[in-house]
């Protein structure tokens, strides 16, 4: 898989998880990569692994959106 | 035509091309044959007690064709007495009153010694002093030259000294054998220094004959460090200067230093912070006559921008000038390939399967031609492939229209750290690997 491949994926399921109205919640950063913790305003969390360069970058873009006011 | 005229901390020249400490400084007969052929400034090869120099004393590094791509030295300061020096200097000012004529000086870092010397040297009339705490080699093992300038607490209390004394301009000049040369230019600064040059040469062994397992140069089957300048070390001084040039605590005029042959290279330090520059290692590769294209080069360099005048350039690219840090993440350039002029060497391609982030395909179009073509959305924008392409226009880095806000690294974690949550964790509680 190519490296834009892999961002894609990992994209597609932060995606999918904000348009389910999770907001980020957190971020734990280690040797593996980031932790990002999701929560659900019902309660529900979830944690996903972020690896790829583009995907830390791209779900801080939308922290900072999350963070704006709309 | 511009105005070439510049002032560096009081100190007046018609143009910034100054001659640096140097050989080409040594005496009275170059200075002033310097100045004739158009050279807008000199600082004088260092005063001191006067050495003696050894032989052989310098060498050079070719490059692929290139000669002198660097250049290295032990040579060490003047050899000749100070009187003899003074008489020159006079001399020389007084026949060229307009031109800067600075003198480099270098003594034992004693208030007295220092005293004296700024006192002998200013009696006999020069523009301004430039005090040598940079030399690398032999000097700096009798605790002068780049010995005192590696400290901080010696470069400032040896400018005190001067400045004591002093009534003319005092320009401190920095080695760049330093972790960080803002350390020693900011004590220069609080010593009382009205400008600093840098830089001077960087410790340096030129290389090992591998016939005779001699160093090159040797003496009598003996090698030295000494000295590195020419066009390699020009990024190391850009950077250098540029670091002092946005330091506030920096704040004083520039005289840029290191590997600048042509115009554009002073062009380069004047937009990082230099209020003029310096230059050895091209006068002496190709004689005082090449100052003639810097200035005809500059002039129009200033009409083609529409600028009345040299002094429009100081300063102009600091800003851009900045720390990794604050970078724009978002921010993003891809290579790509020109069909009609890319002549199939594959050395882009070779280089980004090899060396970078294997984007670059090899195809073949419906006619049997091979072809290359970037994999856009994997490319990282490095440059190597432009870089290595011998073939000026055949792979151009274009800017990908940007899809977001800019992110720097040091807004990226203090969103995160606003989050609340501690680093370094990979045992959360619930989780989901994607």
């Amino acid at each position: 898989m190519s490296a834009y491949e892999q961002y894609a994926e990992e994209k597609r399921k932060i995606d999918a998880y904000l348009n389910q109205q999770y907001v980020i919640a957190g971020v734990r950063e280690g040797l593996s990569g980031d932790w990002l913790e999701l929560k659900h305003p019902e309660g529900d969390q979830v944690s996903l692994l972020v690896e790829t360069a583009d995907a830390r970058k791209y779900f801080v873009n939308m922290l900072l959106k999350q963070a704006r006011p709309t | 035509m511009a105005d070439l005229r510049i002032n560096l901390a009081g100190i007046a020249s018609p143009n910034p091309f100054w001659l640096a400490s140097a050989p080409p400084t040594n005496t009275g007969y170059q200075v002033q044959r310097a100045f004739e052929a158009g050279w807008g400034g000199a600082v004088w090869k260092t005063l001191g007690d006067p050495i003696i120099n050894t032989s052989s004393r310098f060498a050079a590094v070719h490059f692929n064709g290139q000669r002198v791509a660097g250049f290295n030295n032990i040579e060490l300061i003047s050899d000749r007495p100070l009187e003899i020096n003074l008489k020159e200097i006079y001399e020389t000012k007084r026949r060229f009153p307009n031109h800067a004529v600075v003198v480099s000086l270098m003594v034992e870092p004693k208030q007295e010694k220092w005293h004296e010397i700024v006192k002998r040297v200013e009696d006999i009339g020069v523009d301004g002093l430039e005090l040598n705490f940079g030399c690398p080699h032999g000097m700096a093992e009798r605790g002068m030259g780049a010995a005192s300038g590696q400290q901080p607490d010696l470069v400032e209390m040896q400018t005190m000294w001067v400045k004591e004394a002093a009534r003319t301009p005092v320009i401190v000049k920095l080695t760049p054998n330093i972790t960080d040369i803002t350390a020693t230019a900011k004590a220069a600064v609080r010593g009382g220094a009205d400008a600093i040059s840098l830089i001077n040469t960087i410790n340096s062994l030129a290389g090992v004959d591998i016939e005779t397992w001699n160093t090159i140069p040797h003496v009598g089957g003996k090698g030295a460090h000494g000295g590195y300048c020419g066009p390699a070390v020009k990024p190391i001084a850009l950077n250098m200067v540029a670091e002092c040039a946005r330091n506030p605590l920096v704040g004083v005029p520039i005289s840029g230093i290191g590997g600048i042959s042509g115009w554009k290279d002073a062009v380069e330090f004047l937009l990082m912070g230099s209020t003029g520059v310096q230059v050895c290692t091209a006068a002496m590769h190709h004689g005082f006559s090449i100052v003639e294209d810097m200035i005809d080069g500059l002039n129009n360099y200033l009409d083609s921008k529409g600028l009345l005048s040299v002094n429009e350039l100081i300063g102009k690219s600091v800003e851009q000038y900045s720390d990794w840090g604050d970078l724009d993440l978002n921010y993003a350039v891809v290579a790509r390939i020109e069909q009609e002029t890319c002549i199939l060497c594959n050395k882009c391609h070779i280089a980004c399967e090899d060396t970078s982030h294997q984007c670059i395909e090899r195809h073949t179009d419906e006619n049997g031609a091979a072809y290359l073509k970037v994999r856009e959305e994997d490319c990282v924008g490095c440059n190597l492939c432009s870089i290595v392409c011998p073939v000026e226009g055949a792979i151009t880095m274009l800017e990908v229209p940007a899809a977001e806000m800019p992110l720097s690294w040091n807004q990226r974690q203090a969103a995160i750290a606003a989050l609340g949550n501690g680093k370094d964790s990979d045992n959360p509680g619930k989780k989901e690997a994607v």
